[in-house]
């Protein structure tokens, strides 16, 4: 039976849209692809036991009848096999479209992080909404639980004929991708969202683009046959999949965009090709930005530049210094499996294959670095240095010798080459962590409890307060206490407990001064402000403390520039309430505006 | 001897949720010695102790009085197009100024206002910047309009609070009632779309009381031209002969943002962030020959019909399941937000074609921004004044030394920017060197939005900053607002305040 397996099997293969309907197969038809996601038995949506697909459209009052790939004995995929064009305007192939791109993706998540993510809400569902409104746009609503995707009308793109077909973005891979991982960022660092410094708002996009690129750049046959039908690989004439290209070692990317880099052969050109793609011919909710992204030049200047506050825009730093990490690590596979190809010393060619294969494993190893680096963040107040720092450490603890690929030199030089250093006070740009262990009592706690109980965990936290430099003058809060096994590219196991704990405060005008704050200005006497300050506590597997990553709420200095900054831009109201960020408006923004802004960061 | 600055009087009429404030500029001249320059004159909303707007424009009437016994304005300034700035000029307040004062010698509108027979050529180049501005406009307004329909059905199916309240705000027909421009009559067979298509403008087309359309304001305007009023359509760097009139007066005129402006941005291809999102809406919201798309009422509530027909359950359905319903029911709410949101949007994109002027008379500089927003602000930051300004500083000191501002938008959140505007302007200020604010407002039941509560505690907080306003927020210990400095003058009329007034020493 074509599209289905049995029920003992334990993943289900179900049929997506690989890029955008823009991206078309050799029969000039939407190209299509095939996702294993784990099995499960889906109710009507598709509903599963994290995500449900409800299929209402605010704009019309419609509820549309759900898919039901349940089938007697076996699991059903029905859009299988059948004509792309057809699966585009069936509703229930959407539904099936975003429930499947959307489990992935969170698949790829609770790899990378070695355990299950819950959702930033009480229940265990994710409403995914493929058809919620008529308006180009599309964003993760945590008070409604739910990812919205809207539709909109554009002309067709027969110029003969000049009528309006519909755009849906719920069949944009992309799009699909960068709304599930706000929802998931949001689900592992719930403080992300508060009223913060530039860099924090940047990083929930930026970070979320990075997923949907390389969640599409994984797959060597969807990068493959994207550089042999694009037209940019035809103008290189690279539209034989068995034509030799030739790599180099050494690529000198010190001056180029990311663009000029692109119009070389090898792993630059696969990845422009890609984000380009994604950038121009998605459903438009994401503007340019990812096209953006390629075309920033190097500079350590671009940070402190007006332009790039916005947080698309700043976010877009983040993207440009990932992708131009993860050509540097395909060209250097590739460099190492053209050594093996080849017996003249000089010639060092691959296939086509092989460099899809060399792009798609640097975008997976990328991204499980991206997301595992997430466990090393303070859970408040991030900025790109920290991530940065994260970063390392994550790729450290898995491949504590990276000699081969040099992935950390790589992705260090690449973000310093846009300015970000490492905010690690320690020449690899690693958190430390080796001078803890002499000052930190176990001998109260009980090791295995500590390693589920929160109320442990605290009292872990309160008898080492002072070896950790956590004041104990604030609201203190161990928020999230996480288990989590990873697995290396060697196969290595790695046993570690994340521990999140978040300190607060509400502070007058008046108390600020007191307490030596500087009181931003629009701030009057009575009002209050709310401090926020924690860290982030990585145990092994021993229960002995490796890093502490902290925030410090009682950081004057770095506090002070917070609420002046987050005051004059309006992130909170008079009476101290703070306005969190909301998705759907940044997300309007970047579609309609693109990097024009109608100057919202100037608010009181 | 030459005539020399003396004084300057600012009168701010009390008309609620609007603009219309008079400024006299005394001389050292023996005879002849008053200027008067009026900002706008319009309203939305009345305060509790605001006249009917007839018994205003009966003083504006007394207040332009000369020597000679006729009344005439020296310079008239609409700054926007939008209802809380015109609405005086229309209908029988308007009629009563034709008829009992002599055309104003000179008046002041935004360029976008230029009838486009005035353009050079007779006739306006499609392809020209003040095309595209105009195309821009035209378009606002007919999206706000599709879109409040939207909003209007969506009334039955219920809003969260905040919209809600801005529903109110746009949909203030019994405001309008109380304010004097419409009878109670007429006020309950109007309906929401139409309170916000007069409110923004629209031409008599889009709705059927065309009687108290803003476009009745223009008309007025229009016809005072006929009869011998000089009109300048201004923007940026325009030098205006409305200084000739007044001895000693300096004007530079900051915005709007000009016509070249437009042609730059539509050469490079480039999508302002306001002419995008209106392109944009309107082309995902455009039928097959690019209308709008009209909303049908056989839709109920919603409007569009189903994309895919096919497959719509029925609307019982939604009820069955108590997971379903309850996104159903918070979607729908959020849906009615973003429709605001658009509205609101296209809103700003009207305030930014407002005028904005700095008036310098003796050594007293004003600065009267309209409605100008945060837009508007970053533009005349940035490109509008060049390195120096026709004062022969640079902007940022000219705005260093302004003595009085009248608060934009009435105290909104974006007409004070903080970065590109309000940080120059609060320089250095002290209880001796004060900033006299002026915010002709309406403290209504909006949180934090007009006026917005950080601007006016700062305002109102901090004896540097002089602040007067129309109304303000209940006392804790009485239900009167608290709103006046003490150095502005009531001017009373029963329980009524029609205008509050302050006279400022000029000469050096």
């Amino acid at each position: 039976m074509s599209g289905s397996v049995p029920r003992s099997a334990k993943t289900r293969p179900l049929t997506i849209i690989a890029q955008d309907t823009a991206v078309l197969d050799q029969s000039a038809k939407p190209l299509l692809t095939t996702v294993n996601i784990p099995a499960e038995q889906l109710a009507p949506g598709p509903s599963g036991y994290r995500i449900r697909v409800i299929d209402y459209d605010a704009s019309t009052g419609t509820l549309y009848e759900p898919e039901n790939p349940a089938g007697d004995g076996y699991y059903i995929d029905h859009f299988a096999d059948r004509d792309a064009d057809e699966l585009v305007q069936n509703p229930k192939f959407h539904q099936q479209n975003v429930y499947a791109i959307a489990m992935k993706i969170l698949g790829n998540f609770e790899f990378a992080l070695g355990r299950h993510v819950s959702w930033q809400f009480d229940t265990h569902q994710l409403k995914i909404v493929p058809h919620a409104f008529r308006q180009k746009n599309a964003f993760y609503a945590r008070e409604l639980e739910a990812i919205l995707f809207g539709y909109y009308a554009r002309k067709t793109s027969d110029p003969q004929n000049g009528s309006l077909e519909n755009c849906f973005t719920c069949l944009s891979h992309d799009v699909v991708a960068h709304e599930t991982t706000h929802a998931l960022l949001d689900g592992v660092r719930e403080g992300f969202v508060l009223p913060s410094l530039p860099d924090q708002a940047a990083f929930h996009e930026g970070f979320s683009d990075i997923i949907a690129i390389l969640s599409v750049g994984s797959s060597p046959d969807l990068i493959q046959r994207i550089m042999s039908g694009g037209e940019r690989a035809q103008s290189k004439g690279l539209t034989k999949s068995d034509q030799a290209i030739s790599v180099s070692a050494n690529y000198d990317h010190t001056d180029d965009n990311l663009s000029n880099i692109g119009q070389s052969l090898g792993p630059g050109m696969a990845i422009f090709t890609l984000a380009e793609d994604m950038g121009s011919k998605g459903a438009g909710v994401h503007g340019s930005g990812l096209r953006d992204s390629l075309n920033i030049k190097p500079s350590r200047d671009l940070l402190g530049q007006r332009e790039f506050q916005e947080p698309h825009r700043r976010g877009e730093l983040l993207v440009a210094a990932v992708l131009r990490s993860i050509i540097r690590i395909a060209e250097r596979r590739c460099y190492v499996v053209g050594v093996q190809n080849s017996k003249e010393p000089e010639e060092k060619l691959i296939s086509q294959r092989q460099l899809a294969e060399c792009v798609a494993e640097a975008c997976r190893n990328m991204m499980s670095i991206c997301i595992r680096a997430l466990d090393y963040l303070p859970p408040v107040h991030l900025t790109f240095g920290e991530y940065l720092s994260a970063l390392l450490t994550a790729d450290y603890e898995l491949v504590g010798n990276d000699s081969k690929y040099g992935y950390r030199a790589i992705i260090q030089d690449s973000f310093e080459s846009y300015g970000i250093v490492p905010a690690a006070d320690s020449p690899d740009g690693i958190w430390g962590g080796s001078n803890l262990k002499s000052w930190i009592r176990l001998d109260r706690t009980d090791h295995h409890a500590m390693m589920f109980d929160r109320d442990e965990m605290f009292r872990f936290l309160w008898e080492n307060r002072k070896a950790l430099g956590i004041s104990d003058d604030y609201y203190t809060m161990v928020t999230k206490v996480q288990p989590s096994v990873r697995i290396g590219p060697e196969g290595m196991l790695l046993s570690e407990t994340i521990v999140e704990y978040v300190q607060s405060a509400k502070m007058t005008g008046t108390a600020l001064t007191r307490c030596g704050f500087g009181r931003p200005r629009q701030l009057s006497a009575n009002a209050q402000a709310d401090l926020y300050g924690g860290g982030t506590l990585i145990f092994d597997i021993r229960g002995q403390l490796k890093y502490h990553i902290p925030q410090y709420i009682d950081n004057r200095e770095r506090q002070t520039d917070l609420l002046r900054y987050v005051w004059e831009q309006g992130l909170v109201r008079a009476n101290g309430q703070r306005i969190n960020a909301s998705f759907a408006s940044l997300h309007e923004l970047r579609t309609y505006c693109g990097n024009e802004r109608p100057g919202w960061e100037e608010s009181w | 001897m030459a005539t020399k600055p003396k004084a300057i009087e600012v009168k701010v009429y009390n008309v609620g949720l609007g603009d219309s404030i008079l400024v006299s500029f005394h001389t050292s001249a023996a005879k002849n010695n008053v200027f008067r320059m009026l900002f706008d004159f319009g309203s939305i909303g009345r305060n509790p102790d605001s006249p009917p707007m007839m018994k205003i424009a009966e003083q504006i009437v007394e207040d332009c009085r000369r020597e000679d016994g006729k009344s005439q304005l020296d310079v008239l300034i609409a700054t926007h197009r939008h209802l809380d700035h015109l609405s005086g000029f229309g209908g029988k307040t308007g009629q009563f100024l034709e008829d009992n004062m002599l055309p104003p010698k000179r008046i002041i509108q935004p360029w976008t206002e230029e009838p486009e027979a005035d353009l050079p050529g007779g006739s306006s180049d499609p392809n020209s910047g003040s095309a595209f501005m105009r195309q821009s406009m035209v378009e606002a307004q007919e999206i706000t309009e599709s879109i409040m329909q939207e909003v209007v059905r969506r009334r039955s199916i219920g809003f969260d609070r905040s919209t809600d309240d801005e529903v109110w705000f746009y949909g203030s027909k019994n405001l309008l009632a109380v304010s004097g421009e419409i009878d109670l009559a007429e006020a309950a067979t109007r309906d929401l779309a139409d309170e916000v298509a007069s409110f923004h403008g629209f031409s008599s087309d889009a709705v059927n009381t065309e009687q108290i359309t803003n476009r009745d304001a223009l008309e007025r305007i229009s016809r005072w031209k006929a009869a011998g009023s000089k009109v300048e359509y201004v923007s940026s760097g325009f030098k205006s002969k409305a200084t000739g009139l007044i001895p000693g007066l300096q004007m530079q005129i900051l915005g709007p943002a000009g016509p070249d402006h437009w042609d730059a941005l539509k050469k490079e291809g480039r999508q302002d962030e306001l002419w995008a999102r209106l392109a944009g809406f309107a082309d995902e919201n455009a039928d097959d020959n690019g209308k709008m798309i009209a909303f049908d009422q056989k839709y109920g509530p919603y409007g569009v019909p189903p994309i895919f027909p096919q497959a719509a359950m029925e609307r019982r359905s939604h009820g069955n399941k108590d997971n379903v319903r309850w996104l159903v029911e918070k979607l729908d709410r959020l849906r009615g937000s973003q429709l605001l949101g658009f509205v609101r949007e296209l809103d700003s994109h009207i305030n930014n074609t407002s005028v904005v002027l700095l008036l310098k008379f003796g050594n007293f500089t004003m600065l009267f921004p309209g409605d100008a927003e945060v837009g508007a602000w970053h533009w005349i930051n940035q490109k509008g004044t060049g390195p120096t300004s026709s004062f022969g500083l640079p902007l940022e000191t000219i705005l260093e030394d302004v003595d009085l501002y009248k608060v934009g938008h009435h105290g909104s959140n974006n007409a004070t920017p903080i970065l590109s505007m309000w940080n120059f302007l609060a320089k250095d200020r002290t209880a001796k060197r004060p900033l006299h604010c002026v915010m002709s407002t309406q403290w209504s039941r909006f949180e934090n939005k007009i006026p917005n509560q950080t601007l006016w505690q700062t305002l109102n907080g901090d004896k540097q900053f002089q602040t007067m306003a129309t109304s303000g927020p209940p006392s804790l210990t009485s239900d009167l607002p608290i709103a006046l400095n003490k150095k502005w003058r009531p001017q009373k009329d029963g329980k009524n305040t029609i205008a509050y007034s302050r006279m400022f020493e000029v000469a050096k």
